[in-house]
């Protein structure tokens, strides 16, 4: 039997500087340790059948990491998620998994766009954020990669962060370019350079698939196919 | 314990942001089993495993992990790993003021009771000292301070003591697993404050393989040679007699980050046999051992179900020989039918058995072989006792070519003890004579695709080997030996990889070395010598330099013939092997040279 899983993973702390490949490897290595059992792929190199979402950066963390993976056994989407996070470093967490149906598109074709939050110090005001990143989507080599940016905070507190949505992949007639996490730190620092502020973290928050002008996660698509 | 100084996870951060694999220098491994700071005691004793290379090629060593289980798996004992940091991670360390500290819990250096270091070749020298350095330690033992970390070292480039024991309170020379704990508990009490450093080394003096270099007098006469050694007295290796009175190590720290080798790794056999003339690993970790295979079944599913690997790599020095080698790979295919288990057999031995074994892990993915002829012409694998004729040679190819294979390796020395021209005329030819061999052995559709790898290395010779007093040869006829098989073997599928003729004559004589290399090795690391192993990084100038300004000639050390009755530095140490052995061993080579002219 077969029977394919997506799920998703946190990849925060000190392993945010591991690189997507490793990344891989670890929930692989976990996935043997688990006993569960995975669907290989045939030919002369035979790999498990496991594919992964757009990768982020080294040096970024992510709470919205995820991955579609072909098993040979009938486990339980939860069961799984129990079954991995026992044999993981706890920095790295699955926190959900569900079952996908035949004909659902990968995670590398079907995703459009990623969601970061860039974590911001020092003494700053809410307007000077949201001006910078008014500032970065209008940005000649910035804008047509973006989707979106805003200023955020915690609620009733001043705003820290910048929240912005990046094309993971280029589409006719809406962008030809692909948001590129590092360029846009790049031209952050090069912002801050001289102010107090300084970056302090930087968190992928989410995936999303567009449909219909609507941003839907990589589990929200699922009930399409149904 | 709060005298323990760590590095802070935001001063780390400060570093890593900007340097290549920052996954080197973190931990959150899976298989970490250091005791955690708040965990320890005034009856903790910390130990620094300390590999001097990068994490990537550090990692895979079966020795860091054995020692590391060992140590970890004692309640007052805690190892923590350290490997050199990188170039660009050392100038960011140094740019930043942040000292060498341990991945586990991050503690600096300094704040160890014992550090380590893994010495598996002679080139990893100067980043020892680096690493020292780094630390905030000074390099050489006698400016160190009495509430310094006791420092020492193991792995073969100490089995002979002399030109690293400037720079070590002590050596441990032979296998580790049983000596280490007596020697962590003496260190609790020294540690504790109740005796001195003196004390310590005088207890531990006493165990088998603990070599103290403090302890020595090497007297010189005006030309140079080794006069007298005190005391007289010789340092016994340790070894473990039954390899299976420790389990293998099943539950390894796994890397995060790719490693050269990036398996999971079992030692089956301990020790080689053959008696290679050449080979030090061949006599310095005699006798053979082996373990049983029906025990290593289990160990093994229970490491691979512990790891999640898919590869396992049997390791030995002579895998052919290990009598259990169809019992056990059979065995574990049997019960790993479904996790597309891989295996892979280093150092075969490809006779016809080999080759059959060769086959049995493979199942159908058949990649690569690797022949170690090591020279060409009969004459020449007679003196150095590696017993493989051309047609045996020959066979394995046919047969392993026809089965599938379709790529080979092929290892050759040169600047062996009475090699000549015709010689590597014959390494050249025999090149060929494969190459075509390969060729027609393959089935046609492949034949496009046929390409074969040569790695042609240069003779260094090794304390406790026949050839140990051997000379290496001069610069200038290895190099034109080099030309002779480039010239004489066409580059179209074949090719050829050489090592540096200077790095290998900076290796030999520091292999053979006294105790006066040591102000060598100082030297050249002050000026900027490190990574010496890696081809970007070794600075010849920084050597030639350094002898140059220590007063030494690397000749006298690499180029000479070391005289039968002189003493040799490394006379100190007992590996359980009688220099008349050796020195027959010479003979029959000097004999067979003599008769071929």
């Amino acid at each position: 039997m077969e029977k394919k899983l997506r799920f998703r993973f946190s990849k925060t702390g000190m392993l945010k500087y591991l690189s997507h490949l490793d990344m891989i490897n670890m929930i692989i290595r976990a996935i043997r340790r688990a006993g569960i059992k995975v669907k290989y792929s045939a030919g002369f190199n035979p790999r498990p059948v496991i594919t992964f979402g757009p990768p982020i950066p080294l040096g970024a963390e992510s709470e919205a990491e995820y991955a579609d993976v072909t098993l040979t056994e009938n486990i339980s989407p939860d069961d799984f998620v129990s079954a991995i996070n026992l044999k993981l470093e706890q920095k790295v967490i699955i926190s959900r998994a569900r079952e996908i149906p035949a004909g659902v598109k990968s995670l590398m074709s079907q995703a459009d766009i990623a969601e970061y939050e860039i974590c911001l110090t020092g003494d700053r005001t809410g307007g000077r954020l949201r001006e910078m990143a008014d500032r970065v989507m209008q940005h000649q080599d910035m804008k047509d990669s973006v989707y979106q940016a805003s200023a955020g905070g915690e609620k009733g507190q001043e705003e820290d962060r910048i929240i912005i949505c990046g094309y993971t992949k280029t589409a006719k007639g809406r962008n030809d370019r692909v948001f590129k996490l590092r360029d846009l730190l790049e031209a952050l620092e090069r912002e801050l350079s001289g102010t107090d502020i300084s970056i302090e973290r930087v968190l992928k928050k989410q995936l999303f698939i567009l449909k219909d002008g609507q941003k839907l996660t990589p589990f929200e698509v699922l009930r399409f196919y149904v | 314990m709060d005298d323990i100084k760590t590095l802070s996870y935001g001063r780390l951060q400060d570093v890593l942001k900007d340097v290549e694999k920052p996954g080197r220098y973190i931990d959150c491994e899976i298989g970490v089993s250091s005791k955690r700071l708040q965990d320890l005691d005034d009856h903790s004793v910390l130990a620094a495993l300390a590999f001097p290379d990068i994490y990537d090629v550090g990692m895979p060593n079966l020795g860091l992990q054995i020692l590391y289980g060992i140590i970890n798996s004692h309640k007052d004992f805690s190892a923590e790993r350290v490997f050199a940091p990188w170039v660009d991670m050392e100038e960011a360390m140094r740019k930043e003021g942040i000292r060498l500290f341990s991945l586990e819990n991050r503690i600096m250096l300094e704040s160890f009771d014992l550090i380590g270091f893994s010495l598996q070749h002679e080139l990893l020298y100067t980043n020892v000292l680096n690493m020292l350095d780094l630390s905030g330690l000074e390099p050489v033992a006698e400016k160190r301070r009495p509430c310094d970390p006791v420092i020492c070292a193991g792995g073969p480039a100490v089995f002979n003591p002399a030109p690293m024991s400037a720079f070590m309170d002590f050596m441990l020379i032979g296998d580790g697993e049983e000596t280490i704990v007596p020697i962590l508990e003496r260190l609790s009490g020294y540690r504790a404050g109740k005796i001195g450093k003196k004390k310590f080394l005088e207890e531990i003096s006493g165990l088998d393989g603990v070599y103290i270099p403090s302890a020595y007098r090497y007297h010189y006469s005006a030309s140079g040679r080794i006069e007298k050694i005190d005391p007289p007295g010789k340092v016994k290796k340790a070894a473990v007699a039954d390899l299976d009175s420790h389990r293998i190590i099943t539950r390894p720290v796994i890397p995060n980050i790719r490693t050269v080798h990036d398996r999971y790794a079992v030692e089956i056999m301990r020790g080689c046999g053959r008696g290679c003339r050449f080979c030090q690993a061949g006599f310095i970790y005699r006798p053979v051992r082996s373990r049983d295979a029906a025990g290593l079944i289990g160990q093994c599913l229970e490491g691979l179900q512990n790891t999640g690997y898919d590869e396992i790599s049997f390791l030995s020095l002579s895998t052919t020989d290990y009598g259990g080698l169809e019992q056990l790979i059979k065995g574990l295919r049997e019960k790993t039918q479904d996790q597309r288990l891989s295996m892979s057999l280093p150092s075969m031995r490809l006779d016809t058995f080999g080759l059959r074994m060769a086959e049995l892990v493979r199942q159908g993915r058949k990649t690569g072989l690797t022949f170690a002829p090591e020279a060409g012409s009969q004459r020449m694998r007679d003196i150095i006792n590696k017993n493989i004729t051309e047609t045996q040679i020959m066979e394995c190819i046919d047969s392993a070519l026809g089965k599938g294979w379709e790529k080979i390796k092929l290892y050759f020395m040169i600047g062996l003890p009475g090699e000549t021209g015709e010689d590597i005329r014959e390494t050249a030819s025999l090149i060929c004579r494969i190459a075509a061999r390969a060729r027609k052995a393959m089935p046609g559709k492949k034949r496009k695709r046929f390409s074969m790898n040569v790695s042609i290395n240069v003779f260094n010779p090794k304390p406790f080997t026949p050839f140990q007093w051997a000379a290496q040869e001069k610069r200038e006829n290895l190099e034109k030996k080099f030309r002779i098989i480039l010239d004489n073997v066409p580059g179209r599928h074949i090719n050829i990889s050489w090592s540096d003729t200077e790095r290998s004559r900076i290796e030999c004589a520091l292999s053979r070395g006294d105790t006066r290399m040591g102000r060598v090795i100082l030297a050249a690391w002050k000026n900027g010598a490190r990574f010496d192993n890696w081809t970007d990084h070794f600075r010849p100038r920084a050597w030639q330099a350094a002898f140059k300004d220590s007063n030494m000639d690397a000749d006298s050390y690499a180029g000479r013939e070391y005289g039968t009755n002189e003493i040799l530095p490394w006379d100190t140490v007992d590996i359980g092997i009688k220099k008349q052995v050796f020195l027959s061993g010479y003979g029959k080579a000097l004999e067979m040279i003599r008769a071929g002219k």
